[in-house]
């Protein structure tokens, strides 16, 4: 694949190019037909690229090794997006950040004497020779892979990297290794700043913008929250002068945190209209290379999370977790479809504000771009008023605005078989085929479309005609009215749609099917979660029309078998330990002791009398004396996004202890992930961090990482019932099993739903996977995806319940069938498949 | 920690706007780095002297307001490129020469901000 630039766009084998990307985790989608469904969904919506951070912790346990199969097979990846026609924008990193525990890096490198991940400390820029010794040890893994592919556009160094002082060579070595090891794609870096940094190494320049973070504010009570775009070409144009600017992050989502609003709220909160904003305004800059971020929403499975998200990364994006399309999808499948149309990849600004609508208003914005290739004129006008507005424009066209709606709007475009002079109604999309064109339109009332230079005119509207133009006026119109404009042999059809309708409308190998939800799979198959009347439009105009019956109701599986064990038998007195460490050098934490499990137990023997107990433990903790409970606590606080450390001291109750004697004591801590660091410093280490007693004790410390049904794997065998080894309850295993049909005549997402359980905080596993974790005081998050990647035909679902508040306990009585039979798995929406082949 | 590196954000102060007045002392800041909603100022420091927001008064576009009427339910809006004057009521604290200057605010989107510049009279 030859790859050029210029300061308009990539011309990709000499064609100039929109780079229309959105983003995916592969390592939150497990599996390669979640892949496979993902990228389709998003190529299906218009997008011509893949945006893909590879994560290095997730392909290396340890140093040296390297797991390149299976669900982290990214060869399988790079041929799905091939095959599919999508290009791909690659990010190794080393750091991703993407809400990922410790940015992506590989736990291991915490271990390794004197190093500064990502050179620096402090903020302060310190070069570190073993870090770039593992660094290169990745890059010499993955670039390898990625140059096995012809489809790569671009390629990112490093990841929204920024020191005190912003020192260059770190960024510029990463650039001359990745030259180095093979990569001829164009290199660039996503400066989270804006800033142009490092603009002068790279060979295109990119940032990311995020107009909307703060879940708390209704972003159209804030209209100059889009002002880094408004402004990208003006202040950021030249930071390449021979290149296009690039957004290498355009908000399409936001992600959920613990104690966080839920993404049902975030959602709403986006609306439709949030991106389409975002979209047109980089647009109206003459961007011509923008990713939307994120594609896919995901699952934080296993330890993939940073501490600050809890499982879902729904995102709110395009794509749900569970592979169905939000509001936004169709509406940026509404824009990719339009840029498929009429390619806007080389525009110049000619004029804006009061030049384009005659006046100054506020909270409004307005651009007029000459068009290169189409030879029209595109005019971006956006408006973030509660009203719609009414514009007469300096052409001596006028149009009218919703609120919180960008659109643009052509001048002069030629057509087939016709001039549009002007629209105030927004382009969809274009089929087309020698001599013949379909044009669909969004039909809005309030607007018009003015047509000229044609021959002669087909309809059956009552159409609005002076002495130069045919004037269609929008208030007019119903769904799928027509007209079809003819000049010599060519002709231009225009098709006007509702929203509704437009949403389930798709353009395949220049035909228009109208009625499916959703397409995927390569996109060879159609979805359908309702009755529907399917309308087919081929390029002659020739319709067919077909009834579809979605599928008769479909029992989600059944959870049976239900078992319950005891899950924590270390917290008994005389545990055997043998096989435990002890701490190393005195120090507790997780990164000292090279223990990076979720969960980490302490043991330790002291004698005599003790008053109190002082510890700081991340992030949730119990400690258990003589095998009884006598304290908990999370730490799961951050405030502007760092991570509040929290030293607590309380009274020992003297009931629970042996004064004359040994005292044992027991501590569980569980670790929810490391820090992203993107503010915050990465190396924040986990467990136990202090502990003493008063008055002080010598305690000899054992350690240990996991939990036993995690270490025996009961999930994978025969559970041992471990009621009769120990009274203690505080922690549970339940154990369940389900049968679930594959079907590629069906695509079914499934949930756990937790929404009635009767306890607080559970990891939930899926085949020895775990896929989640509830905490029910923590996080809005009661419906677990199960990912299709984990599912097989016979499965074991369990969940290791810690109630970690003791008056719970008891009351709950989650051992009975009666309370536990209320975990359900649930369907979210069926849809049936079609054959796209048999239905155009 | 900010998420913005001091030397992003010492170029928000403009050099050499630092200047006694009627009222006290002056300084101006301009936004360059994008669009932000401050929802308090919680301080400026002069030379190890703290000035708390009932002696600021932030003026934008002509009009004036006190820093301590700041907050999540009435925001400073600060635009893109704008400029605003801050102004410390009574400030004693400025001496000839190099002053160092310390404003500490609460963004909307990324929480405590400081910004810490010197400049000169």
């Amino acid at each position: 694949m030859l790859i050029n630039y210029d300061k308009y766009s990539l011309c990709i084998d000499n064609k100039r190019t929109v780079v229309k990307s959105a983003a995916i985790h592969y390592f939150r989608i497990p599996g390669h037909e979640i892949w496979q469904d993902r990228l389709s969904k998003l190529k299906a919506a218009g997008y011509n690229a893949v945006d893909i951070y590879f994560c290095w912790r997730y392909h290396s346990p340890e140093p040296g090794k390297y797991d390149f199969t299976g669900i982290r097979d990214v060869r399988a990846l790079l041929d799905i997006a091939a095959k599919l026609g999508l290009y791909v924008i690659a990010r190794p990193g080393p750091y991703i950040n993407a809400e990922v525990s410790l940015g992506g890096l590989p736990f291991w490198l915490l271990n390794m004497p004197k190093i500064n991940l990502r050179n620096k400390k402090d903020g302060d820029f310190i070069y570190c020779e073993t870090f770039m010794k593992y660094l290169r040890e990745w890059y010499s893994r993955i670039i390898p892979i990625l140059n096995e592919y012809h489809n790569i556009i671009a390629f990112q160094v490093e990841n929204e990297y920024y020191t005190n002082e912003a020192e260059p060579d770190y960024i510029q070595e990463l650039y001359d290794m990745a030259r180095y090891m093979g990569i001829k794609a164009p290199i660039f870096h996503n400066d989270v700043l804006g800033f142009g940094l490092y603009s002068d190494i790279v060979n295109i320049y990119a940032f990311d913008n995020y107009p909307t973070i703060n879940m708390d504010f209704d972003w159209r009570e804030f209209p100059d929250s889009f002002g880094v775009l408004d402004h990208a070409e003006e202040n950021l144009g030249d930071c390449k002068e021979d290149a296009p600017l690039y957004i290498a992050e355009l908000q399409s989502g936001w992600y959920d945190k613990w104690n966080g609003p839920g993404y049902e709220h975030i959602r709403k909160l986006f609306g439709r209209e949030h991106v389409n904003i975002v979209t047109k305004t980089a647009l109206s800059q003459g961007i011509t290379m923008f990713n939307h971020y994120m594609g896919c929403g995901g699952t934080s499975w296993d330890q993939i999370p940073s501490s600050e998200v809890y499982t879902s990364y729904d995102f709110a994006a395009l794509i749900t977790e569970q592979g169905l399309p939000g509001e936004s999808y169709y509406k940026s499948k509404e824009i990719n479809y339009f840029l498929d149309a009429f390619n806007l990849s080389s525009t110049d600004l000619i004029a804006e504000g009061r030049d384009v609508i005659g006046t100054e208003a506020p909270n409004v914005f307005a651009k007029l771009r000459q068009d290169n290739l189409n030879g029209c004129k595109w005019i971006f006008i956006r408006n973030l008023n509660k009203n719609s507005l009414e514009f007469n424009l300096e052409s001596g066209d006028s149009l009218s605005v919703k609120p919180f709606d960008m659109k643009i709007l052509p001048l002069g475009l030629e057509l087939k078989g016709c001039k549009m002079d002007f629209s105030g109604m927004s382009i969809f999309a274009k089929a087309e085929q020698g001599d013949k064109e379909i044009l669909l339109m969004l039909m809005e009332e309030n607007n018009e479309v003015k047509l000229s230079g044609f021959d002669s005119i087909e309809t059956g509207l009552s159409l609005e005609k002076t002495d130069a133009q045919l004037i269609i006026k929008g208030d007019s119109l119903k769904n799928l009215d027509s007209c079809e404009f003819i000049r010599g042999n060519k002709s231009t059809k225009i098709i006007f749609l509702d929203q509704q309708t437009s949403d389930k409308t798709w353009i395949i190998d220049n035909k228009i099917l109208i009625g499916p939800e959703l397409l995927t799979d390569n996109p060879e198959k159609a979805g359908f979660s309702k009755d529907c009347e399917l309308k087919t439009i081929g390029i002659n105009s020739e319709i067919k029309h077909r009834n579809i019956l979605s599928r008769e109701e479909i029992e989600p599986p059944r959870l049976e078998n239900w078992q319950c064990f005891k899950a924590s038998p270390e917290i008994d007195l005389a545990y055997d330990t043998s096989s435990w460490n002890f701490i190393k050098d005195g120090k507790f934490d997780c990164i000292s002791n090279e223990i990076y499990d979720d969960y980490i137990w302490y043991k330790g023997i002291f004698n005599g009398h003790i008053e109190e107990i002082e510890i700081n433990a991340k992030h949730c903790y119990s400690i258990y004396l003589n095998g009884r409970q006598i304290f908990h606590f999370d730490c799961l606080v951050y405030q502007e996004g760092c991570e509040v450390p929290e030293r607590i001291a309380f009274n020992v109750d003297k009931h629970f202890l042996n004064e004359k004697g040994p005292n044992e004591l027991t501590i569980l801590t569980q670790n929810l992930g490391f820090d992203r660091g993107f503010q915050n410093e990465l190396r924040i280490p986990r467990g136990l961090l202090s502990f003493r007693t008063i008055p002080e004790k010598e305690i000899e410390w054992q350690i240990r990482g996991g939990l036993t049904p995690i270490i025996e794997e009961w999930t994978e065998s025969s559970p041992k019932n471990l009621e009769d080894a120990s009274d203690n309850s505080y922690l549970k295993m339940l154990y369940s099993t389900f049968e679930c049909q594959k079907s590629s005549d069906i695509y079914n997402p499934m949930v756990l739903d937790l929404f009635d359980a009767p306890f607080e905080k559970a990891d939930i596993f899926l085949n020895g996977n775990m896929i989640g974790r509830y905490w029910k005081d923590k996080s809005p998050q009661t419906q677990f995806y199960l990912p299709e990647g984990f599912l097989d035909d016979k499965n074991i679902l369990s969940l290791v319940i810690w109630e970690i508040k003791p008056e719970k306990i008891f009351e709950k009585g989650y051992e009975s069938p009666e309370s536990y039979v209320k975990i359900k798995i649930r369907n979210i929406k069926p849809f049936k498949l079609i054959s796209v082949r048999e239905l155009i | 920690m900010n998420i913005l590196p001091s030397f992003i954000l010492k170029k928000i102060y403009q050099k050499g706007s630092l200047k006694k007045t009627a009222e006290g002392v002056s300084f101006k800041l301009k936004n360059i780095l994008g669009p932000g909603i401050v929802t308090g100022v919680n301080f400026i420091k002069i030379n190890d002297q703290i000035y708390n927001s009932s002696v600021i008064k932030i003026i934008k576009s002509n009009a004036s307001t006190v820093a301590e009427q700041i907050s999540s339910d009435n925001p400073l809006i600060f635009k893109l490129n704008e400029d605003i004057t801050c102004v410390i009521q009574n400030c004693l604290a400025l001496q000839e020469g190099l002053n160092k200057i310390m404003v500490e605010l609460i963004s909307k989107d990324v929480g405590k901000v400081s910004v810490t510049v010197s400049d000169v009279i």
